[in-house]
């Protein structure tokens, strides 16, 4: 079973997937697909939400372009406070994820 | 962070303002994602509508993540409250659909909101002054404070000087005081304000000069030449903008001094100066805790906190304390703004200043209510539109707003008309008590523009404004639910809406508010009105009055001073030899107000009205004062010049004295003395020699007035003479004269003595102004009021009048049924204000009311009834008119 996305790691996500050149919303999609070999199950339309909260807060910026198939769409890429947060945040669930392995690789001796 | 926040007001901005892109981007870019994926789908071998459903499936909802999207981009607040650009539109739209309702409640608005602001500002001036100088808020004061008798010590020339050779934390320190000189340049003389300053004022104060110099540390020194700064305005008036002035000798009193420097427009550190000398503190020569007042002044060092500052003055002042205990046992050195040493205001300033605050405040709260009541009336002809936007899903909430978003619209614009007139009452007050307390007299900080802050509290009121004028008739509007509200909308249901309680308080409130305003400018004016109008006895436009007084500085050793007396005398002989003018002497020009004391009768058998003692305005004069003025002793006789120099128990009365005190007997040879008060012995007894006219001794009372012999040693008093035609040329003659007699003799207040009652006035006058002010607006806004609700009434009632008037009913018992309630109210609240009339004339003037104050009462009750029945002339004629057959035919 695909397992659903953890809260609060879209986002983390996000800004991971844009962090490697500019997407638009689709292609975040298909990045997030990708980048987790397509172990997400990622709500299609609740990306947006995500995607615009993330602006909001100055963390990605937008343009709209022209995308491979020659139609309109908007492109999202990381700002500098972005890349700020992306840093600080990978860190922290790298640490979180590293304590959790740990904590389950526990043998009897070690407690 | 700056980032942060600056990208989500973007947004915001963005979200609000462009609302209609904003969704179609979204749209567009949903669009755009579901047709990729059916491309992609349709790639894996999928038939394209079974990869159009999939990729909407997956996708989900269009609409639910719109609103997501919406909440994501923090609009969902906004959305909520549902303010949009339409209830601003729409507001507007009710603005302009009723013209009268705006203009009145605009006005009224914008009169409440101008007040406050401009009583706001003054708070604001006064508790949190800002010197315009560079830095100024380092610039501080120090001083002695009185432990044993709560108050300041100014006499400090020794610890001024202890001070600024010790304190490291306070730097250019100096001190100053102010001293009145005789400024001769060429052939003019005149009395001038000095401030008498330490040099490091000048780099204290950071303001460069316009020409020549400041001055300097060495123009301190004992035996330094005589130096002087002088101001831009100075500079111009009495120097003509002479270029070369630097280097120039004026006369200062009796010492030649030099200008060495112009100071720029607007310079007037410490106080208000426009002179400079240097202040030399070895000249006083005086003991420790003595010598002249001074200010003592400098700058916070740098990085110096006040707190650092205080804590070094704290261990200078325990030194002194041990080395000098009699002097300096009880005296704490303290550090205060600087402000604060020149004007500080006590709790009762402050209780007073608040109390006015709150005031204009309830002025606004008044006349947002009275908008409200407005907007109140007025809805009940959009009642079926409400019931309509209710039943067609509107919340209450919705309709709230809406109402509250016209009546922002409204107090918006108030706001800036009221900032408006506040800016130029402001300029308007400063200019005032300028002129109240003589030109320039106010402080160089006391500014005529509003401060950011008062801005800001503008914005606040405004926003209570529009609260109660908008929200308060819209709860009571939608009180009831939109079904109840439809279903009293069809024929024969009536209204739903009614006049209330709290209405109903306002109405009275306000009428009685309406009726004592007028009354209140009227007594008030009758208060004041004999300092107003009392004729001064003679031809006052003809004779000068001017104060002098001898100054205590400045003396120079090759010319020995004159005493007032000779002074005096002296004056009096020139202007008879020279001008051909008798000069008359007196404590008080006529038309001044005059000091006012209690007099008792020598064995009087009980006085008219059973009183023994009298309040009169008493003067000293000299013993020629009558025969000067050409005025005759009606009665007796003159006081004689022996009386004068050995001071004599004998005063002169006035007639207004004899009719009030004696009931017109004749007082000659009889005996008055000073009644004894809470804090004196009775005075010794003095014989009435004379009776004189009434000189205009403007006072509360009126009249009464007692003249005593002229005291020889008093160092201040008011020469009056015929000015021989030409005011200005006799007073710049009285004035070369004066300084020739004695160059320190200050001759001030120069001026006609028909100007002197008017400058006595400026202040009454000014008031009665503001009273009048307040008293139209509070009319208007209670003819506002009463024709709401009468309209109000009419437009409720109009099915029931079509039913009375069906029935055959004449007018006059429609009129009496409909108006019976609001009529009730206005006439409550006349007799309320009429009683309040009665009360605080009965205060001002004491006793009851005599019978021509009850006719007058009377008829001032029965106009301010015809005034109000105005107000309804337009709704009652709109009742007459209703035809019965139109009103029953429903809506």
């Amino acid at each position: 079973m695909i397992p659903n996305i953890l809260p609060g790691t879209l986002d983390l996500l996000i800004l991971k997937a844009v962090s490697l050149g500019k997407l638009h919303g689709y292609g975040v999609l298909l990045r997030i697909v990708r980048m987790t070999d397509d172990g997400m199950n990622v709500q299609q339309g609740a990306l947006y939400p995500a995607l615009y909260r993330l602006e909001h807060q100055g963390l990605i910026k937008s343009e709209w372009g022209v995308s491979e198939n020659g139609r309109k769409a908007k492109y999202y890429r990381l700002s500098a406070a972005g890349r700020r947060r992306l840093d600080e945040q990978a860190e922290s669930w790298n640490e979180f994820a590293a304590m959790i392995a740990r904590a389950l690789a526990a043998t009897p001796q070690e407690v | 962070m700056i980032t942060g926040i600056a990208a989500r007001v973007r947004s915001l901005w963005r979200g609000l303002t462009h609302r209609s892109d904003v969704e179609a981007e979204v749209h567009e870019e949903f669009r755009f994602h579901v047709d990729a994926r059916v491309e992609d789908l349709i790639r894996t071998g999928l038939s394209r509508p079974e990869a159009t459903r999939r990729a909407n499936i997956e996708f989900g909802s269009f609409e639910h993540y719109k609103d997501e999207a919406r909440a994501a981009r923090g609009l969902r607040l906004f959305d909520e409250l549902s303010f949009s650009w339409l209830d601003v539109r729409l507001a507007f739209r009710m603005l302009r659909r009723y013209p009268c309702l705006t203009v009145v409640g605009g006005l009224a608005m914008a009169f409440g909101i101008a007040a406050a602001v401009v009583g706001f500002e003054i708070v604001t001036q006064l508790a949190n002054p800002r010197l315009p100088l560079d830095r100024g808020e380092r610039i501080v004061a120090l001083q002695n404070w009185h432990v044993g008798e709560s108050r300041v010590e100014s006499r400090l020339l020794h610890d001024f000087v202890t001070w600024r050779d010790e304190l490291e934390s306070v730097v250019e320190l100096g001190a100053f005081r102010s001293v009145w000189r005789n400024l001769v340049v060429g052939e003019r003389a005149e009395s001038v304000e000095v401030a008498e300053i330490s040099a490091s004022a000048f780099p204290l104060a950071r303001v460069p000069p316009l020409l020549g110099r400041w001055l300097g540390p060495s123009d301190e020194a004992a035996g330094a030449p005589p130096v002087m700064v002088i101001g831009y305005d100075v500079w111009q008036t009495r120097f003509d903008g002479d270029a070369r002035v630097v280097g120039r000798v004026v006369r200062l009193g009796t010492v030649p001094t030099t200008v060495v420097g112009v100071m720029p427009q607007d310079y007037a550190f410490p106080v208000a100066h426009s002179f400079w000398v240097p202040l030399s503190p070895s000249t006083f020569g005086s003991a420790r805790g003595e010598g002249p007042s001074l200010v003592v002044f400098g700058r916070l060092a740098n990085g110096v906190s006040n707190e650092q500052a205080q804590a070094e003055l704290t261990t200078i002042g325990a030194r002194a304390a041990t080395a000098f205990p009699v002097s300096h046992a009880l005296l704490q050195p303290r550090i205060v703004p600087f402000t604060r040493a020149i004007f500080e205001p006590d709790g009762e300033f402050w209780l007073g200043l608040g109390l006015g605050n709150v005031f204009l405040l309830m002025l606004i709260v008044l006349a947002s209510a009275n908008v409200a009541l407005l907007l109140f009336a007025r809805a009940v002809t959009r009642e079926a539109e409400i019931a309509i936007k209710g039943a067609l899903g509107a919340n209450r909430a919705r309709l709230v707003t809406q109402f509250f978003a016209e009546a922002l619209v409204l107090a918006v614009f108030s706001a800036v008309i009221g900032l408006a007139v506040a800016r130029f009452g402001l300029a308007w007050f400063v200019a005032m008590a300028d002129v109240a307390n003589g030109a320039g007299a106010l402080p160089f900080w006391a500014s005529d523009t509003l401060s950011l802050t008062s801005v800001g509290y503008t914005s606040a009121l405004t926003l209570l404004a529009a609260l109660i004028a908008g929200v308060l008739p819209a709860l009571m509007v939608t009180r009831s639910d939109h079904r109840t509200r439809l279903n009293h909308l069809t024929p024969g249901g009536g209204g739903t809406m009614r006049i209330g309680g709290v209405w109903t308080v306002l109405i009275v409130v306000q009428v009685a508010v309406t009726v004592l305003f007028p009354a209140a400018a009227f007594n008030f004016y009758r208060w004041t009105a004999p300092a107003q109008t009392t004729d001064v006895g003679f031809p006052a436009a003809e004779y000068v009055s001017a104060r002098l007084d001898l100054d205590d500085g400045a003396a120079s050793p090759s010319a020995p001073r004159m005493d007032m007396e000779r002074s005096r005398d002296e004056l009096a002989r020139r202007l008879v030899s020279e001008v051909g003018v008798d000069a008359a002497f007196s404590t008080r020009p006529p038309g001044a107000q005059h000091e006012q004391a209690w007099f008792e009768l020598e064995g009087q058998t009980p006085a008219p009205q059973g009183a023994t003692r009298f309040r009169a305005s008493i003067a000293s004069v000299g013993f020629d004062f009558f025969a000067a003025l050409d005025v005759p002793i009606v009665d007796g006789r003159a006081f004689l010049s022996v009386e004068q120099q050995s001071a004599a128990n004998v005063v002169i009365v006035n007639k207004a004295f004899v009719e009030q005190a004696l009931g017109g007997r004749n007082p000659i040879g009889s005996s008055i003395r000073r009644g004894a008060g809470r804090m004196a012995e009775p005075g010794p007894w003095y014989e009435v020699v004379g009776v004189a006219v009434n000189l205009g001794m403007a006072g509360n009372t009126g009249g009464p007035g007692v003249y005593f012999p002229l005291d020889p040693t008093l160092a201040s008093l008011y020469v009056i003479a015929h000015a021989n035609g030409d005011a200005a040329s006799f007073a710049s003659r009285l004035r070369n004269l004066a300084v020739e007699v004695e160059p320190n003799l200050q001759v001030t207040e120069i001026m006609r003595l028909d100007e002197v009652q008017k400058s006595y006035t400026v202040d009454t006058r000014y008031f009665s102004r503001v009273l009048a002010v307040i008293s139209a607006v509070a009319l208007l806004l209670s003819l506002m009021a009463i024709y709401s609700v009468v309209d109000f009434t009419v437009t409720r009632r109009t099915r029931e009048i079509g039913v009375r008037v069906a029935l055959g009913a004449s007018p006059q018992s429609i009129l009496s049924a409909i108006f019976r309630r609001p009529l009730i109210h206005v006439g409550v609240g006349i007799l309320v204000g009429a009683v309040l009339v009665v009360a605080t004339s009965s205060g001002m003037f004491g006793g009851l009311p005599t019978f021509g104050d009850s006719v007058l009462m009377a008829g001032y009750v029965v106009l301010m009834w015809a005034v109000c029945m105005l107000a309804c002339v337009v709704p009652t004629r709109r009742a007459l008119r209703v035809e019965p057959v139109e009103a029953l035919r429903g809506d």
